[in-house]
């Protein structure tokens, strides 16, 4: 049959794309005798396995993360090469990996999303595989601060790979702010009373403002006064300063489009979906210290479809499933070999001239989740939580 | 002796019937049963306790408080003006009733969410509505207080909620018959007499039919104050949300719920018991 595809494609008549699609070309009204003839080609031909291979593949993988990683990973029609397909189920919070792994995930869930916040407690629970990294060639492409994360890893062993990363930054309106913000507590200065941002992202706000109330480099291992000054500090934001509290980083970026906010906590990405309309947004790595999220592909325990997921895992790490995760959602890659292959604007984001620098000056890594059981001098996650929730509530 | 034949009402009701029990009845006792149990370490464990409960009622009364008065606020809202426009398609429309009926209904279309984000292009500072009265010299600088507070999540859901409302009392005036209407008219009753006495004691079905369903949607909603509510607009249907999501805490969730769905049926108790009575004094010559 793929001669008469052939046939059919040096006569101009059909194309076929990277993803095994067959497109067939049409000059006017075809007759009933061409029409018949195409469609009996094209059954064939789906038949044959030339149509859309994902339709037929061989190994379902089922994704549990953040929507647009999954198709990110079909660069260059991966999956249709690889006679993969993918069931995605989209997540809203890293908790829920752990809900989800606990009630029944393990033994039917594949791959996962987690953030290297709750990474290492997902792994010491037991939820995830360690990785055999001999299957996954690629992981060499990784830039060496993510090659070496140590949060990534457990008694030696890797569980996550680092996919995408971004900052939490302090982002101006400079159109109106003529004076690039410094403190995450200029937030609190008279002339941006009701021009305040605020996101319901709890780790986004609690750890930049932990580290500028309690003025320490260890913002998840504080006491509860510390805790409370924190939320104090929060909740008088949110009362005397803030103009709401957008539901995701998009909102936010509407809001500064809008006007309604000059000053807030956001991700890089928003100076970009704000739109070319919007006004000039500039943002400043406050001096108290920032945080920065790094999102990873782990392989949940007793995965039913190890080898396939190991596929998908190696093709997370190359050039062009980074370029594309990063082209579609603006987040920065963590492979050097997708610089090239970026847009200039996820380009332009972030600090790429020197990736080794920056994380050095981050402690080469991300700070340990609250402690989850009670008992030592710290605050705990629930702690934490309990406080937020409170926070919404004032 | 003739065998045992069920009632033919059964029979047709029980399609009904059993997609009721398996898509309403069974989830809503599933999570009442969850309400009572607790969870450690992200499972959820039988260890039956009121203590879910008692944390609504001490960490949750105020935003469960704002978030019922907010919804009898949009519910009368909504029921009065929903008899104002169905009273208008039914009476003064005559045969064009059923096209402004339809226009109404037409405002349905695209969504929940297409039209939270109209009027936040209509209410933001640089929306539609500052824009115009900046341009037609009536302020100077554009009005913040239109958006980002409950004003705007009252507006957002009232004219969401209308059209479902002029259904029912739509529906409910069009069985009233102008003959009692002509009569009483002859008899040199008052269009308020009229309203008073045949009216509103006839559609007082649709009115509260319009009224609850309003209510419960309202005061589950989670979106509204998300998108429009300031940062002291929290309904309580942002933290059931949290419960279910970010807390991963089913239970508690559930025990939100349940305490909403008691606050609705306790103010929907009284309106209906103080709505017959008021009916019954008015109805007095």
């Amino acid at each position: 049959m793929s001669q008469e595809f052939e046939k059919l494609r040096k006569a101009g008549l059909a194309v076929s794309s990277p993803s095994g699609l067959a497109q067939f070309r049409s000059f006017g009204l075809t007759t009933r005798r061409d029409f018949l003839r195409l469609a009996g080609a094209g059954t064939l031909m789906v038949g044959t396995g030339l149509g859309h291979r994902s339709a037929m593949a061989a190994e379902t993988v089922n994704f549990f993360g953040w929507q647009d990683y999954d198709t990110a990973l079909d660069a260059k029609g991966f999956f249709a090469a690889n006679d993969i397909a993918v069931k995605s189920t989209y997540m809203t919070d890293n908790n829920e990996i752990i809900a989800n792994a606990k009630n029944g995930g393990i033994g039917n869930m594949d791959l996962v999303t987690p953030d290297l916040l709750y990474g290492p407690f997902m792994a010491q629970l037991g939820l995830f595989e360690p990785l055999d990294l001999a299957q996954i060639p690629n992981f060499s492409n990784l830039f060496a601060p993510f090659q070496a994360m140590p949060a990534a890893k457990m008694d030696g062993q890797q569980f996550c790979l680092p996919f995408a990363w971004g900052n939490v930054v302090l982002m101006y309106n400079a159109d109106v702010v003529k004076e690039a913000p410094t403190s995450w507590l200029d937030m609190l200065k008279p002339e941006f009373k009701g021009k305040v941002g605020l996101t319901a992202e709890m780790s986004h706000l609690v750890i930049p403002f932990t580290m500028a109330v309690a003025k320490t480099r260890a913002p998840t291992r504080i006491t509860k006064e510390a805790l409370a000054d924190v939320y104090a500090t929060l909740t008088k934001i949110k009362k005397e300063q803030a103009r709401s509290i957008a539901p995701s980083f998009g909102d936010l970026a509407a809001q500064f489009a809008s006007g309604e906010i000059v000053i807030a906590p956001a991700w890089e990405p928003v100076s970009v979906w704000a739109g070319e309309k919007a006004p000039a947004l500039k943002w400043s790595f406050p001096v108290e210290g920032s945080f920065s999220f790094i999102d990873n592909m782990a392989l949940i325990k007793d995965a039913p479809h190890k080898a396939t997921a190991y596929k998908l895992l190696n093709q997370s790490l190359s050039p062009e499933a980074q370029a594309n995760a990063a082209n579609k959602n603006m987040t920065a890659v963590t492979v050097e070999k997708a610089l090239p292959l970026l847009d200039a604007k996820p380009r332009s984001l972030y600090p790429y001239q020197d990736v080794a620098g920056f994380w050095a000056a981050r402690g080469d890594g991300m700070p340990p989740l609250w402690p989850v059981e009670k008992g030592g001098d710290f605050v705990t996650l629930d702690d934490v939580l309990s406080g937020w929730e409170e926070f919404l509530r004032a | 002796m003739a065998g045992f034949r069920l009632p033919r009402s059964v029979g047709l009701l029980s399609p009904s019937l059993g997609a009721n029990a398996i898509f309403f009845v069974v989830p809503l006792v599933y999570f009442f049963v969850l309400s009572f149990l607790q969870v450690r370490s992200f499972q959820v464990v039988f260890d039956p306790t009121t203590s879910n409960y008692v944390r609504v009622l001490q960490q949750y009364s105020a935003p469960l408080a704002s978030t019922l008065s907010l919804a009898v606020t949009v519910a009368t809202i909504v029921t009065v003006v929903g008899f104002i426009y169905a009273s208008a398609c039914r009476f003064i429309g005559g045969s064009k009733g059923g096209w402004f009926l339809a226009i109404a209904m037409i405002t349905l279309f695209g969504g929940y969410l297409a039209k939270l984000y109209a009027w936040r292009t209509i209410l933001g500072e640089n929306g539609i509505l500052n824009t115009g009265l900046i341009e037609l010299g009536l302020i100077q600088s554009p009005i913040t207080a239109l958006l980002y507070n409950n004003f705007a999540v009252i507006l957002a859901l009232t004219h969401y909620t209308l059209p479902l409302a002029i259904l029912p009392i739509y529906g409910s005036l069009r069985a009233i018959e102008d003959l009692p209407i002509a009569a009483a008219r002859d008899l040199g009753a008052s269009d308020g007499r009229i309203l008073k006495d045949i009216i509103l004691p006839q559609c007082a079905t649709g009115l509260f039919s319009a009224f609850a369903m309003t209510l419960l949607f309202v005061s589950g909603d989670a979106i509204a104050p998300r998108l429009l509510g300031g940062t002291s607009s929290s309904m309580i249907g942002v933290f059931i949300q949290d419960q279910f999501g970010f807390r991963v805490n089913a239970p508690m969730g559930s025990a939100l719920a349940f305490t909403v769905i008691a606050g609705s049926a306790i103010i929907l108790v009284l309106i209906g018991l103080g709505g017959t009575r008021l009916l019954r004094l008015g109805a007095r010559p």
